[in-house]
């Protein structure tokens, strides 16, 4: 299979921040404004007309993995500095930038220092607008070739039931199910039921021309902005996330905000 | 390996034979152990417990044969906790003596008599000393316990001899059956009950029809007397009832002969199955059998024909079909038969006979069901497995349905009754006020395919694409009866495709499109009719896309391409998908021969994926406490959840309830790699035993 990124430690979920700024702002900018140490390995990038999608390695003396099977440390010795691949994807034309992280806390970190940069004020962070992406699509596909994508889970908050206030609904397509239709569809449009959370899958499919690579991935989202990635061990589904983004955008769910998604506890 | 008896001989044409002149041997060949010598033999591949068990030869020994209910269970519990000195012991077969020791000390047997967590059934027992089996002893349980079934024929005495003739099969065939079931195979027996009713109404239809006296036969209410006086049509009944009483004998012979040859006393009956000879295939039957009584019994949970006729003639017609051929499914859920299937009873069961046919192949008909007889050595092979049995048994799943669609009022005339239907879409199509009915919109769906045909093609009827729009034509009544006809096969095929993927492959497109493409590239016909299954997988593939026509094609395309491509270097490797590969990539010839048809076909899809697939069957074929599923988002590959069924492979302690959970379980790993097959007729036979767990 091809692959265009080599990660130390793929196969991990990634914490990913989405934030638009000025016309005028660049992945370079932000990795300088975050003020990260980053290898001076000249690692891959990939750009098209549309996307920029970007692997880093950031160099750090704190240590941000606590377990004891991999070993992140620049040396192989276990002691610091530390390695972590992160990477970045910059939407051209939408102006979205989406930045992945192995590790909540390193993500917290790069963002507090960018939140102190001199762009605090240009930066808004991006969340999926979730009510209106169940309604308006109404189990529909969202599709751009080579792109298809479509909500997977659904974790529902309910308003209007003393004994029941979160409903997860696992499986492919919950929203075809005629359990969703029959009882939680009407409670959604009666705004009685809220969405959450919910995961979108994605898959990039066969297509001789764009020269992405055949790939799927399902990315978690919640209301506030976080998202999370499961990054395989070829790192090809990275190149999902910025179809996906792009998607939303163009169907107007997403929203634009002040409050960094970070501060939410996720768990 | 191979168990083997010669006969002296001089003893080939005697009867009864001296079991002191039969010699027992047993071979390590890889083909059947077959020689130019003037004895006459019989034969069957036995299969040690423990792979590295080696024997040479069986001078003097005690050959247990041990026939169980569930001899998986029994296999698992002596794997877990027998000695390896037991182990060492134990062989096993496909025939109804699933468990063979071969012992030189009786502590064994006692050893395995206590670890087993059931008694046996049956057992039978050969000492065999300087080779030659010097007594036999055997012992069947149930004969005594289980009351014979009296055989209950209507009289049948005028009919005429050839007629006679063959009620008198059927009577002779049943008689044997009986006395064989209530010994091996007493849970068989409501089967054959039902059987014999049926027999016993075509029976007093064909005196009735003989006699013309007395009162005519329910079954024949529909008729009038001078109805029935008329000779043309007193023969079209008779010869319909006598075909059916013919078909049922054939299958009967067919089970009769191979689930019971080689059952103890084992040399009473040689198998007709020459390679398993000595000790049949009872269980590979039984397998096959109890997959098809599973399939009845989760299928008799709704009566769908009933559903069909009463309920959905008065329900609200589906949402989305008032401007047809335009329609939306998004809200079909609401006339699906999920909603009306808590008010129907449930249905008696069909009581289809199976059997391993070499001539036949897979392959269904009204009163059997034959499975290809390769699947008896390598059924756990992809090609061969039994789950293709699935596909067959839905074909008359799906007749009761669309016949039900189909099915008016019995006041009405057949040619009334095409006019009525034909007016109704008619009023639709020109969107005129109708009262319209969820029966007669369900309809209406299927006349639209079968318009859209006209101009696009089908399964079978290639119409290469044309740009400009094609216009809606709504035909003359006789030209749109004579396409339903004739399109009648692929609407059925299209419907059991999607329940086939939703019922039996849980809904994974990934697993069915390669597996089923693993039984069509086994077939020799299928490349002269690529088009045809290339479509059938596009169809189903879209059932899991919900978009624009264009989209759906589109994505079924690649997902196909892609999942063929995936398995073209392992499991799939064979020229066929080569060529089907290449196909998927020519977007010209996509476009001009493969769009078309899939556009007609679409709205068959949608009807059957929203409207006819039953969770209550769903679940109960998968109600199963070791069927798991995870998410697929950490599998590079995975295009939706993973299924799985967690039990460890080998013999296991326990029953499986689902077996085809088991079954699909199996095969995803067999896909993957996941398991290793050293010996394929081997693991066939694992396969059958645990099949035969849940009895």
């Amino acid at each position: 299979m091809e692959r265009f990124f080599n990660f130390i430690t793929s196969q991990r979920y990634f914490h990913l921040v989405a934030f638009s700024s000025t016309p005028y702002y660049s992945l370079g900018n932000f990795w300088k404004d975050a003020q990260v140490n980053l290898d001076k390995k000249k690692l891959p990038i990939f750009e098209d007309k549309q996307f920029i999608v970007e692997h880093k390695r950031i160099i750090t003396d704190r240590e941000y993995y606590e377990g004891d099977k991999i070993d992140f440390s620049v040396n192989g010795n276990e002691k610091a500095p530390y390695n972590y691949d992160v990477f970045g994807i910059e939407l051209k034309k939408e102006k979205i930038f989406v930045v992945g992280f192995p590790f909540r806390s390193l993500a917290k970190d790069i963002i507090k220092t960018l939140l102190g940069s001199r762009i605090k004020k240009d930066i808004k962070f991006v969340r999926p607008l979730l009510a209106k992406l169940l309604i308006e699509t109404d189990g529909s596909d969202f599709h751009e070739s080579p792109y298809i994508g479509y909500l997977t889970t659904l974790g529902l908050s309910l308003s209007d039931d003393d004994n029941i206030h979160i409903a997860n609904l696992g499986g492919d397509r919950p929203i075809q199910s005629p359990i969703y239709r029959k009882v939680f569809m009407p409670l959604v449009q009666k705004e009685k039921c809220v969405l959450e959370k919910c995961s979108l899958k994605s898959q990039i499919l066969d297509d001789k021309s764009s020269g992405y690579p055949k790939t799927n991935s399902i990315m978690h989202l919640d209301e506030n902005g976080n998202f999370k990635l499961y990054i395989h061990q070829t790192v090809n589904n990275v190149f999902t996330v910025p179809f996906a983004f792009k998607i939303l955008r163009s169907i107007k769910c997403l929203d634009f905000t002040d409050v960094n998604p970070l501060i939410h506890n996720t768990e | 390996m191979w168990l083997k008896i010669l006969y002296e001989d001089d003893d080939i044409e005697k009867w009864p034979f001296d079991p002191k002149k039969i010699t027992c041997l047993i071979t390590n060949d890889k083909v059947a152990p077959i020689d130019n010598e003037k004895k006459t033999f019989r034969i069957s591949p036995i299969f040690p417990l423990n792979s590295k068990t080696k024997i040479k030869s069986l001078t003097n020994c005690t050959i247990y044969f041990f026939n169980y209910e569930n001899a998986y269970r029994v296999l698992g519990k002596i794997q877990k906790d027998g000695e390896r000195s037991l182990k060492d012991c134990v062989f096993i077969s496909c025939g109804l003596s699933s468990i063979i020791l071969i012992v030189n000390d009786r502590k064994f047997v006692n050893q395995f008599r206590k670890l087993s967590p059931q008694k046996e059934y049956a057992y039978e027992k050969w000492v065999v000393k300087n080779s030659k089996i010097q007594s036999i002893k055997y012992k069947v349980e149930n004969s005594s316990k289980i009351r014979f079934e009296k055989l209950k024929i209507h009289p049948y005495k005028i009919l005429p001899l050839t007629e006679r003739a063959i009620v008198d099969e059927f009577k002779a065939t049943i008689k044997l059956l009986l006395l064989k079931l209530t010994t091996h195979m007493p849970f068989e027996l409501p089967k054959i009950r039902r059987l014999i009713a049926e027999v016993n109404d075509l029976i007093t239809e064909l005196t009735f029809l003989e006699s013309l006296k007395g009162k005519i036969p329910e079954s024949l209410s529909e008729y009038t007397l001078n109805d029935l006086k008329n000779h043309g049509v007193n023969q079209v009944i008779k010869h319909q009832n006598i075909d059916r009483i013919l078909q049922i004998n054939s299958a009967l012979s067919y089970v009769s002969t191979q689930a019971f040859s080689g059952a103890i006393p084992i040399l009473e009956r040689r198998s007709l199955v020459r390679r398993n000879s000595l000790l049949g295939i009872g269980s590979a039957i039984l397998a096959l059998n109890n997959l098809a009584r599973f399939i009845e019994g989760s299928f008799s949970k709704i009566d769908f024909s009933s559903l069909i006729t009463t309920h959905m003639k008065t329900a609200a017609p589906l949402k989305g079909t008032e401007r047809l051929p335009e329609y939306n499914s998004n809200d079909w859920f609401e006339g699906s038969v999920n909603i009306f299937a808590h008010i129907t009873k449930p249905e008696t069961s069909y009581f289809k006979m199976p059997y391993f046919s070499g001539r036949l192949g897979y392959r269904e008909t009204e009163y059997s069901i034959a499975a290809a007889i390769q699947s008896i050595s390598s059924g756990a092979s992809l090609e061969w497995s039994l789950m293709t049995l699935t596909h067959e048994m839905l074909h008359g799943h799906v007749r009761t349905i669309i016949a039900s669609i189909f099915e008016g009022s019995e006041k009405l005339k057949v040619e009334d009754l095409r006019d009525s239907f034909y007016e109704t879409f008619k009023k639709n199509v020109h969107k005129k006020e109708t009262s319209e009915k969820l029966i007669d919109s369900i309809r209406n769906t299927i006349f639209t395919y079968c318009c859209n045909t006209i101009a696009m093609g089908s399964l079978t009827s290639k119409k290469p694409y044309v740009t400009t729009k094609l216009e809606f034509k709504l035909p003359k009544k006789e030209l749109l009866w004579s396409i339903f006809e004739v399109e009648n096969r692929n609407i059925n095929e299209i419907f059991v495709h999607i329940l086939d993927l939703n019922y039996f492959y849980a809904n994974r497109i990934s697993v069915y499109i390669p597996l089923i493409w693993c039984s069509w590239a086994a077939v020799p016909h299928i490349k002269g009719d690529l088009r045809q299954y290339i479509l059938r997988s596009l169809l189903t593939i879209s059932s899991k896309y919900v978009g624009s026509l264009h989209y759906r094609f589109n994505t079924s395309v690649s997902v196909l391409k892609e999942l063929l491509e995936r398995h073209s270097t392992g499991k799939l490797k064979h020229p066929i998908i080569q060529d089907v590969i290449r196909i998927l990539g020519d977007d010209e010839i996509l476009n001009r021969y493969y769009f078309p048809g899939f556009k007609a076909s679409v709205i068959m899809v949608d009807l059957a994926k929203h409207v006819f697939v039953s969770s209550d069957i769903k679940s109960s074929l998968f109600n199963d406490k070791y069927v798991t599923w995870e998410s697929g988002e950490k599998d590079e590959y995975s295009i939706e959840d993973i299924f799985k069924y967690s039990l460890p492979t080998g013999f296991n302690d326990v029953s499986i309830q689902s077996p085809f959970a088991y079954l699909l379980d199996y095969m995803i790993k067999v896909l993957y790699n996941e398991v290793e097959i050293t010996d394929l007729e081997k693991e066939t036979v694992f396969q059958f035993l645990a099949l035969n767990s849940n009895n």
